[in-house]
């Protein structure tokens, strides 16, 4: 009895001691501050507060005014310095921080709330910004007092998901640009560096301007700062996609990566190279196989193959040497020719073979199609695309014509296509 | 597991409620003390507790009508005993309550601060011979001298009649905190004409032998009383006794700096000047007490009536750098560590320069610059400029007077009354003065945090309006200027019963505490509420006690106590920025504390052991902190309210007798101190209008871990006994030590969006628990009679024989956090770490 005792009061103790070495008690989560009120004014109506071009003077805003936005800069990698660009979908704004460090506070994608009150509205060169008047000049929001202007709400959204920055194609003249696009995120496609492969992101002691041509030819200036970490960086050649925060200064327009991340899909056209050409003065003595009614004519406005046919002209053949395909993508082959008579596709044919056999009779003789058109008596581009199968490294062309009336001029027989 | 939780929880919950109890008062707690009062193993002192055996009760385990004797007041607790001085080391704190909650008494009055709660045992440091032997409570058990707390009550009995008839001396070498130490006491009882004298003098030096350098220490004490036997039951006594204390203070640093110079001692706060180590932060203080006690102790012992008349009064001082508008003068500040000039880019040149002064250990960089600064000084005296470093004091000056009156009557033969009512005031002065102007020609009260801040407003930067371009020299008051005004009024009753098989006592405690703050300066920041008297603010506090033991027989008891508590917040946490302004904090409340615990405890003559579970709820603490926040680039006074705490655990001690002469000794803690709610946080610049309002924020730090103490201790000893050789052999292991929380890396605006599973997110948020270390102890003691009356003793102890110096006693978090890169490394944490070996040697000579 009594060890029992004993033994309940001592297994009680042990009990809670047990209990307690055992508690998984779980670490306190501070949650993501949000903000308590909604924007009543949208980003594109606080612009309209606001003349361009007024360098050295400010606007005021409304009181009361809060806007909102997604945070769309970054000076993590050193591009961005001392402001952030927050977009609400109507347009964007830059708000000038003291502090450069603010990528940890406001992350791209997360969604942000000002209180404008106290802030004012004003340009750097043309280009609009939020910040505070003193002294005469726009200062950033000093860091000791941005927690009473900007308020962070919730976690950053999955930019690329939930974001769809504003896609340009085409760059028009900065005056041009509507006004809401400046200070937001947009998608340049079909983007070309003129420097690409030529030149670094930035000079090592000076910011640097970099033109990037648009598919239709306009250009955007691509600014960079000295201090950003990937300025030792090539700048890609080929055409891709450019992310960045457009801006203008003055009448440039210009847009600023965050990081290169934002340079994306940079791929190298793949230089087209001649595989064949013909030199038609030594085109018989070069491989060439003709039938008796083809011969080279040469004259002034002239230069190439041409079949003259006879009454015995039953199918004369043209062949090409041998052209090996098989180290080449995507060939083509391109010439001119021209039926003085008017083109018959019946008597006027095109052929190519994967494998010559050294007789006409036993190669395997597959037609491609001409465009020019029946009756067709003016000179003829032709763009053929060749199959897959003619990609062999004993791949020929072949011209066959045939009939009295009939005259073909060929010139101009070029092969081209991509290296592999 | 969320039941097993509640059903544990209010198990606990209910134990203070459901119970009563008696005088389970046998636990004697010996003070853990450190810093300037280490008793140390003295003959006689701690060791002659090792005999416990204290003949209590019969040997019979029957009896079961029989009366049972109850837990004796005077026996030593044994987990208390074997683990106060062994665990002393880690800075263990018992229950991982701060010291606040542990009453001080001295001939019944309370020696607590009025202003900090805590007692301050270098009021007394040095006067080892007379506080020697306290009456100590362990936690929440009975106390006849005072209604006790959370963490205990301890009494030391300084009447004259108190000390026999003896002269002693007592020389000791040792390389803590102090090398040298001598004392001399002396007594003559209680002499034929009624009076008794005692009187003790004691001096300590420490200047060579040390782990931290620039630690200089000078102490000297003196103690007097003297008691009159007016009657039989009356006697007077007069009690004085005072120590003057100077030392050079350690600083705590980044592990950085440890590792950089490969000392965990390395200490910022000294420097070469004029071929001697001068230290920035020397602590002096002199704070002596007078006590005036009455004794009505009728020989009937039916009744006993102690009352005391106190006054506690003098000066706390420590000195520190202060500059303007120069680089910071404290060599590890943060810009100057290797570590600020890597994360800084394109410095690289500059980080080798550093990293070299660092590697080398330079110490016109390590350590403080004293010769740059008096050039700087003197090169600004030449052009008649102010002076730009400075030493200050930072001074409080106390002045206390009150009076308690406790009783013991024993009503009947099984019923006991105890109570007492105490009244006191304080006033405690607090400003700074120059205390060295470093060559400096003059120096000008404005305050560098504001001064830019407001160029509209020129007044802003001045600390005191009423003196504003005074031109200020060494001596003169600077900075702040107020004075705190305490009082206290308290009463309190407990009825002790006691029964064959049940003893038990329930008491209560009501009281009273008003407070203000009045400011002698009007400061530029706050010039309508800084200067005069703030509104007063009264508390009414209140507590109640229960406890029961259930007496199975006379070797097996079981023990369960209770108690509630309803205190006054501190007067340093009210105010939210004390120093310039009279503003209270919004919602003051009391602190509450509910505290159970449940023992088994069985006295054998082979072996003795207790086993405790306990528990201790803190509810609505404050906390009042200073520090740099770099998101408002200001001082910021940071006031939390609602901080509460939960602290569960178990302690056993368990002491087995291994033969005649050898007894083997297991005791430990497991503990589980955590935050158990949110708290509270109101925040404001002491630079002003910057916030225009104050910042509330909330500190997400619920079930993060209390720092302060090892929440886990343990030694397993040998103690060795013959011929009055006493040997001693300790193993100890320390863990879950944490790191103190900044709460500002606990709160939303800190988190931002940062995403929880995010590495950087575990950077801020996690606590740091710092690892788990072994120590040992050994120590040996023996006395001789060389003659009749003259006893030679001595005792020597080493302390952490493994010389393990990897034992952190306290770490921290710096409260500044660096907003912008969220880097915690920039303003890292920070440690104090035990000493490795350290040794005491102690030589008594007694004459009888």
């Amino acid at each position: 009895m009594k060890i029992m005792k004993h033994i309940s009061v001592l297994s009680l103790i042990c009990g809670i001691g047990l209990f307690l070495s055992s508690c998984n008690w779980e670490q306190d989560v501070a949650p993501v501050p949000t903000f308590n009120g909604v924007a009543n004014m949208t980003i594109a109506e606080l612009l309209e507060y606001h003349t361009i071009g007024s360098t050295n003077s400010f606007d005021s805003i409304p009181a009361g005014t809060i806007i909102s936005g997604i945070v769309v800069s970054s000076d993590e990698h050193g591009n961005c310095y001392k402001f952030i660009n927050i977009e609400d979908g109507t347009a964007g704004i830059q708000i000038k921080i003291d502090n450069s460090t603010l990528y940890h506070k406001y992350p791209v994608g997360q969604r942000v709330f000002v209180k404008c009150d106290g802030l004012v509205l004003g340009d750097y060169y043309k280009l609009p910004q939020l910040g505070m008047w003193e002294n005469g000049s726009m200062q950033g929001i000093p860091s000791s007092k941005t927690s009473k202007y900007i308020f962070c709400d919730g976690t950053p959204i999955n930019m690329e998901e939930d974001f769809t920055p504003l896609v340009l194609n085409s760059i028009p003249r900065a005056d041009n640009v509507p006004a809401t696009y400046y200070n937001r995120l947009v998608k340049l496609e079909n983007a070309t560096f003129v420097e690409g492969g030529a030149a670094t992101y930035c000079e090592p002691n000076t910011s640097t301007s970099h033109d990037i041509k648009m598919s239709d030819g306009t250009t955007i200036t691509m600014r960079t700062s000295n201090y950003a970490d990937f300025i030792n960086e090539m700048l890609p050649v080929g055409t891709g996609t450019i992310y960045g925060i457009l801006t203008r200064y003055n009448n440039y327009v210009q847009i600023v990566i965050r990081d290169l991340d934002d340079v994306q899909g940079f791929v190298v056209p793949q230089q087209t190279q001649t595989i064949f050409s013909v030199n038609y003065n030594t085109a018989f003595e070069d491989g060439w196989i003709h039938g008796s009614n083809w011969s080279i004519l040469s004259n002034s406005s002239f230069t190439g193959f041409f079949y003259n046919g006879s009454s015995s002209s039953n199918g004369s053949w043209l062949i090409s040497p041998a052209i090996n395909l098989s180290e080449v993508t995507d060939p083509t082959l391109t010439f001119t020719h021209r039926a003085p008579q008017g083109f018959n596709s019946q008597k006027m044919m095109c052929f190519y073979t994967p494998a010559y056999t050294g007789d006409v009779n036993t190669s395997l003789w597959i037609p491609l199609n001409l465009s020019a058109a029946e009756g067709e008596n003016a000179f003829v581009n032709e763009h053929v695309m060749l199959p897959e199968g003619a990609q062999t490294a004993n791949f020929r062309i072949a011209f066959k014509a045939m009939g009295e009336n009939v005259q073909w001029a060929i010139n101009n027989i070029t092969i081209t296509g991509l290296a592999k | 597991m969320k039941k097993l939780l509640l059903c544990v929880l209010a198990f606990f919950c209910v134990l203070p409620y459901m119970s009563a109890q008696n005088g389970g008062g046998k636990k004697k707690d010996k003070k853990s003390s450190t810093d300037t009062t280490q008793v140390m193993n003295v003959p006689g002192d701690e060791n002659a507790s090792v005999d416990l055996s204290e003949g209590q009760g019969d040997d019979s385990e029957s009896g079961e009508n029989n009366y049972i004797p109850g837990l004796l007041h005077s026996s030593q607790d044994v987990y208390v005993n074997n683990t106060s001085y062994t665990f002393s080391i880690a800075y263990f704190r018992a229950r991982g309550l701060d010291n606040k909650y542990q009453d001080v008494c001295l001939n019944g009055f309370a020696m607590n601060s009025m202003i900090t709660d805590r007692a301050s045992y270098s009021q007394w440091g040095g006067l080892n011979h007379i506080f020697r032997y306290p009456e100590n409570i362990a936690n929440l058990n009975l106390a006849a001298f005072t209604f006790g707390n959370a963490g205990g009550a301890s009494n030391y009995n300084l009447r004259a009649s108190n000390f026999r008839r003896q002269l002693r001396a007592t020389y000791s070498l040792s390389n803590r905190t102090y090398n040298n130490r001598v004392i001399v006491t002396g007594a003559t009882g209680v002499m034929k004409n009624g009076w008794s004298v005692a009187a003790s003098l004691s001096a300590r030096f420490g200047h060579n032998i040390s782990y931290v350098e620039g630690t200089t220490y000078n102490s000297f004490a003196g103690f007097v009383a003297a008691e009159k036997q007016l009657n039989a039951a009356n006697h007077l006594n007069l009690s004085a006794f005072a120590s003057y204390t100077s030392r050079g203070m350690q600083a705590n640093a980044v592990q950085e700096v440890y590792d950089l110079l490969g000392n965990n001692y390395y200490n910022a706060n000294w420097g070469w000047y004029q071929g001697k180590q001068r230290n920035a932060r020397v602590r002096t203080t002199c704070e002596p007490v007078i006590l005036l006690t009455h004794t009505y102790a009728p020989k009937s012992n039916k009744i006993h009536i102690q009352s005391t008349i106190a006054t506690s009064f003098g000066r706390n001082n420590t000195t520190a750098l202060n500059w303007y508008d120069v680089p910071d003068p404290r060599p590890d500040y943060y810009r100057y560590l290797p570590s600020y000039q890597v994360t800084n880019g394109d410095t690289a040149g500059y980080y080798s320069n550093i990293f070299n002064y660092w590697a080398s250990n330079d110490e016109s960089y390590t350590q403080v610059n004293w010769d740059k600064m008096y050039e700087v000084n003197q090169l600004a005296a030449l052009q008649g400029k102010r002076g730009q470093y400075m030493v200050e004091n930072r001074i409080y000056d106390h002045f206390l007077l009150g009076g308690s009156s406790n009783f013991n009557a024993t009503l009947t033969e099984h019923v006991k009354l105890f109570g007492g009512v105490d009244f006191r005031g304080v006033k405690q002065k607090n400003y700074k003065t120059i205390a060295d102007m470093l060559g400096g020609a003059y120096w000008l009260d404005v305050d560098k945090f504001s001064e830019g801040d407001f160029p509209d407003d020129q007044n802003v930067q001045y600390n005191d309006l009423l003196h504003m371009n005074d031109t200020l020299y060494q001596g003169d008051i600077f900075g702040y200027n107020y004075d705190y005004h305490i009082y206290t009024q308290k009463a309190w009753a407990v009825a002790a019963f006691t029964y064959n098989h049940v003893d038990f006592h329930i008491g209560g405690e009501i009281g009273g505490t008003e407070f203000w703050r009045f400011g002698h300066m009007q400061n530029g920041r706050f010039q309508d509420e800084s200067y005069g008297k703030s509104a007063v603010k009264g508390f009414l506090e209140g507590a109640g006690k229960l406890g029961v033991t259930y007496k199975i027989n006379g070797r097996n008891y079981l023990v369960l106590n209770g108690l509630a508590s309803s205190q006054a917040p501190s007067v340093l946490n009210s105010f939210v920025s004390p120093r310039i302004r009279n503003k209270y904090v919004d919602n003051l409340k009391n602190e509450k504390i509910f505290a159970g615990d449940f023992s088994y405890i069985i006295t054998y003559p082979g072996i003795k052991m207790r086993l405790t579970a306990y528990f201790t709820q803190i509810m609505d603490a404050t906390r009042l902190i200073s520090f740099y926040h770099d998101d408002y680039a200001s001082m910021v006074n940071y006031s939390i309210s609602g901080i509460d705490q939960r602290h569960l655990g178990a302690e056993l001690g368990m002491e087995i007798k291994l033969g005649s002469m050898f007894s083997l000794i297991l005791a430990g803690n497991y503990g589980d101190y955590r935050y158990s709610d949110r708290a509270e946080v109101t925040m404001n610049a002491d630079n002003g209008t910057d916030f225009e309002g104050d910042v509330e924020r909330t500190v997400y730090w619920k079930n993060f871990h209390v720092s302060g103490t090892p929440q886990v201790a343990a030694t397993a000893g040998l103690k060795f006994n013959h011929n009055y050789w006493w040997v001693n052999v300790n193993c100890n292991y320390f863990d879950k030590i944490y790191c103190d929380l900044n709460p500002e890396r606990r709160t939303s605006t800190a988190r931002g969006s940062m995403d929880v599973n995010s590495e950087l997110y575990h950077q801020v948020v996690d606590q740091e628990r710092l690892k788990g270390q072994f120590t040992m102890d050994v120590s040996v003691s023996k006395s001789w009679r060389i003659k009749s009356g003259c006893i030679i003793g001595f005792n020597a102890s080493v302390t952490n024989l493994l010389n393990n110096k990897n034992l952190v006693t306290t770490a921290w978090e710096q409260y500044r956090f660096d907003y912008s890169s969220y880097n915690v490394n920039k303003f890292a944490n920070k440690y104090y770490y035990a000493f490795g070996t350290t040794f005491y040697l102690g030589l008594n000579l007694t004459f009888n």
